[in-house]
């Protein structure tokens, strides 16, 4: 009796074993599936692919705002948009964050700046995120007959030159990722500033014609083509050491004229939760409280900004104070008296309980916070959420007025002085600021204008380094080189240092000169 | 051996045995994945992560169409031996020498060559060597009292040797808590899991002064060139037990322990700071405030000072009881009664909880229990 239990027990656990093994083998995957798979089982996906490498700037994974695409130890800070704010005005006279982390002080204070930085290195990994994931798709897309693929990959080129447009910028070197190249295992030679240059100049260049004009909303048009070319000659005198001015007035100018977008009546409604409804935003990155949910995205910028202690959040539509950033002095005095300033862009800050003067960073009430970017209507009704429903402007024609304008100060040729004091003047009489006479038309008239019209959006270290006075000296801010009233920082802080994984990962990369 | 004509006649050897080994082990464990990502997927995402409106998002996940198995391949040589009257002293002794190729584990990739930073890769191969003994002593036999010893001792040493054409990657578990900084590392000619760190300039007082570090290559400039390895992992590992009965006592007794290794106390640069401690910051309650605090934060290169890596050398008493036998109770039965303690002491240098931690690095994880036990065994 006992030996035919014991049989039974045996053929028992063998059926056992031997089933959990068989179908465990039989189990396809469910929700993971090839690319052709994928094809016959949803004729959209190819969309969806490219739905997902727009998101790549602005969601910091698909799986909501916990997940994320690279490898890091926090999926919120590590987002696209949010490294592009913190490393483009964090590191300026705009606005400075009060946590203390270790590596945003460094950033805050443009003190310290090493290798080890997990902010330099989280823009860096999500720029090499987009780019292979862009390539693999070109790639993926030319095998397969979806109708609409040559504008995918017009499209896709666009984000991979937008991803390499912050590798130029903020790192002056990388490695250059091709579709032809794609797939190489062993480490690439490192590509300098310039090869960058030309070569997102030259993707840019091939897909201009293959872009429509219009496109669907949040997807990229004729006009963020040149609004990227119009930046990248801007700046081509920091980033090649030739200056491209006249290229940059040509492609801000077919912007302005051909683009068919127009000044919002009102700058708030590009900062709203229905900004998609402003006429001036040429590309936007999308954000929705519900459906499309980051850390990263603008619900950073509103979120950020906002501090339950001093400022009745739910007014600007949240409901997550974070309290981490504020602007500086560099920022609101540029509209001198606040109290009597009649700029409406001057409005944009909220000062009770806040002191001007910003003595110690760390401290929440020093500085007044920008309610610039807001989770609330533009008419002012207001559904508070944890996550913003606010797109990000990443371009937008104010801005092409200002490079159409500074272009022509520079010595373009092409373009003249009448029209640019009259696209400045237009920008100022938007915002129901004073108009200004060609005389004070110049330069540094430029620079604050541009302060006043475009801080946290992500370009004031661009500029700065492009007039001359982000580091050195001559210009200083609040806690610039970690001191209350500022002090000089070295040149070598016109680019960020690699981080030490890039450099250890590829040992042709070589780390900027002074890190 | 002991059947060899030449030992066949030698009294004091019961026993003894060589042997000599040889033999190659797969691993293919990724446990992060969860699956082989040897191929192409996509897959989509969650209603909170959709981008473009109306169209389901879907991503292209990495793989990684290279990976294969992690192999070891170890040469051993062990004698078992049993010596002396009444197996008065019997163990082994065995020496090897492991060479791991293909190590899985997770790395980073250069960058822009892969669908994301970092990916599970064949990304190392290790050797490692030792000596592993243990032996059992009888040191007294007879109808009242009995008494044997036994230990084990091990030394292992590691060495990496090749790691994918870089010279370091990023040890699996060596981050150190919340601040995305990289502790240890696999790095070429170190052992396995060493902390990359600097080397800490101290005071006339014995206090650590705040960012200023030895200049190791002597360049007049400290950055991450002036960092030296320190092996986290211990090379000795020892453990011994005892086992005493006399009459109706019994006593057993084990301890456990490492000679080297060393230690990250993170719990002293996460809370042992003047910024972190101070009253008004309300979000750090959790106060860890021990009397020495030399510095006002920590940031950047402190981070990864030596001033943090302590001796892990420890001695735990890992059990201990003590018993006594009443037979003839009733009828055949017995009943032993006995107190005991487990985790009874620990006798080391480390200033944290406890040195014995995951990965070298104290993250103040749960502690490990000191239990104290009585109890009755009754058989019938």
């Amino acid at each position: 009796m006992k030996i035919i239990i014991k049989k039974i027990a045996v053929a028992f656990l063998f059926v056992m074993l031997f089933n959990s093994c068989s179908s465990e083998l039989d189990t396809k995957p469910v929700v993971e599936q090839s690319f052709e798979n994928l094809l016959l089982q949803d004729p959209n996906a190819a969309k969806g692919l490219l739905s997902r490498m727009y998101a790549t700037f602005a969601l910091t994974g698909s799986n909501g705002p916990g997940s994320s695409d690279i490898v890091t130890n926090d999926a919120g800070e590590s987002g696209f948009l949010r490294g592009i704010i913190n490393l483009q005005d964090l590191t300026t006279d705009n606005v400075k964050n009060r946590w203390g982390d270790d590596g945003l002080d460094q950033l805050t204070t443009t003190s310290n700046w090493t290798q080890n930085n997990k902010f330099f290195r989280y823009l860096f990994d999500r720029v090499y995120y987009t780019v292979p994931q862009t390539t693999n798709l070109i790639i993926a897309l030319q095998n397969t007959n979806v109708s609409e693929k040559a504008q995918y990959i017009s499209e896709l080129r666009f984000l991979r030159s937008l991803a390499y447009y912050y590798m130029i910028d903020c790192f002056g070197k990388g490695v250059l990722v091709t579709t032809e190249n794609y797939g190489t295992i062993s480490p690439l030679p490192e590509a300098s500033r310039t090869d960058l240059f030309d070569y997102v100049e030259s993707e840019l260049l091939a897909i201009e014609n293959d872009l429509p004009f219009s496109n669907e909303y949040g997807r990229a048009n004729k006009s963020a083509c040149r609004m990227l070319l119009a930046k990248l000659y801007l700046n081509a005198e920091v980033y090649t050491g030739v200056s491209r001015y006249n290229d940059a007035l040509i492609y801000s100018n077919k912007v302005i004229t051909e683009g068919g977008f127009s000044l919002a009546p009102n700058y708030l409604q590009n900062f709203t939760a229905d900004n998609n409804t402003s006429p001036e935003i040429i590309f936007p990155l999308i954000a929705d409280a519900l459906t499309s949910q980051s850390y990263g995205n603008t619900t950073y910028l509103v979120n950020a900004s906002m501090n339950a202690d001093t400022m009745p959040i739910s007014l600007f539509g949240a409901t997550d104070g974070w309290g981490g950033n504020r602007a500086t002095k560099a920022w609101y005095g540029l509209f001198g008296d606040l109290d009597t300033s009649t700029d409406a862009r001057a409005q944009l800050f909220w000062r009770a309980g806040h002191t001007y003067e910003m003595t110690d960073y760390k401290t929440w009430t020093n500085g007044y916070p920008s309610t610039k970017f807001r989770n609330s209507m533009f008419t002012g009704t207001s559904s508070p959420t944890s996550f913003s429903s606010t797109d990000f402007p990443m371009f937008r024609l104010a801005d092409a007025y200002l490079i159409y304008a500074e272009s022509v100060l520079r010595g373009a040729t092409s373009g003249s002085s009448s029209q640019a004091l009259s696209y400045v003047n237009e920008l100022r009489a938007r915002s129901n600021a004073s108009s200004i006479s060609q005389s004070q038309l110049t330069l540094d008239f430029i620079l604050d204008e541009r302060g006043r019209e475009l801080n946290m959006e992500g370009q004031r270290r661009t500029d700065l380094i492009r007039f001359g006075k982000f580091t050195g000296g001559d210009y200083l801010w609040p806690w610039k080189g970690n001191s209350l009233n500022g002090v000089s920082i070295p040149d070598t802080y016109k680019v960020f240092p690699l981080p030490l994984s890039a450099l250890d990962s590829n040992p042709n990369l070589t780390q900027n000169t002074g890190y | 051996m002991k059947e060899e004509s030449f030992l066949k006649n030698i009294e004091s050897i019961n026993d003894l045995k060589l042997r000599v080994g040889y033999g190659v082990t797969g691993n293919s464990d990724i446990r992060s994945q969860g699956y082989y990502p040897y191929t192409a997927l996509f897959s989509p995402g969650n209603q909170n992560g959709q981008y473009l409106p109306g169209v389901n998002i879907y991503s292209a996940n990495a793989f990684n169409p290279n990976l294969t198995w992690e192999k070891s391949a170890t040469t051993n040589i062990g004698i078992d031996f049993d010596l002396f009257k009444n197996g008065f002293l019997s163990g082994s002794v065995d020496a090897y020498i492991r060479k791991t190729t293909d190590l899985l584990a997770t790395v980073q990739f250069p960058p822009g060559q892969f669908l994301t930073n970092q990916f599970v890769s064949n990304a190392a191969a290790i050797t490692n060597k030792g000596i592993e003994l243990s032996l059992t002593a009888k040191l007294y036999s007879s109808d009242d009292m009995n008494w044997s010893v036994s230990g084990n001792m091990s030394y292992n040493k590691g060495k990496v040797d090749e790691v994918n054409g870089a010279t370091r990657i990023a040890a699996s578990g060596g981050g150190l808590p919340g601040i995305g900084r990289t502790l240890s590392y696999h790095a070429i000619g170190e052992q396995p899991q060493s902390a990359w760190v600097f080397e800490q300039v101290y005071d006339n007082a014995g206090q650590p002064i705040p960012n200023v570090f030895v200049d190791r290559n002597g360049d007049g400039s400290i950055n991450d060139d002036d960092k030296y390895y320190v092996a986290l992992v211990p090379n000795w590992n020892f453990g011994f037990s005892t086992t005493f009965n006399y009459k109706k006592f019994d006593l057993n007794a084990s301890f456990r322990g490492q000679l080297g290794g060393n230690v990250y106390n993170s719990v002293k640069y996460q809370y042992g700071w003047e910024q972190k401690v101070v009253p008004n910051i309300s979000q750090n309650l959790n106060n860890n405030l021990n009397g020495n605090l030399p510095f006002v934060t920590i940031a950047e290169n402190s981070v990864v000072s030596d001033y943090f890596l302590e001796d892990a050398t420890f001695l735990r008493c890992e059990s201990l009881s003590i018993g006594y036998m009443f037979d003839k109770l009733f009828k055949s039965a017995t009943l032993r009664l006995y107190v005991g303690a487990n985790n009874l002491f620990l006798i080391t240098k480390y200033s944290g909880q406890d040195p014995e931690n995951f990965n070298g690095i104290d993250t103040n994880f749960y502690p490990r229990p000191r239990v104290f036990n009585t109890g009755v065994t009754i058989d019938f």
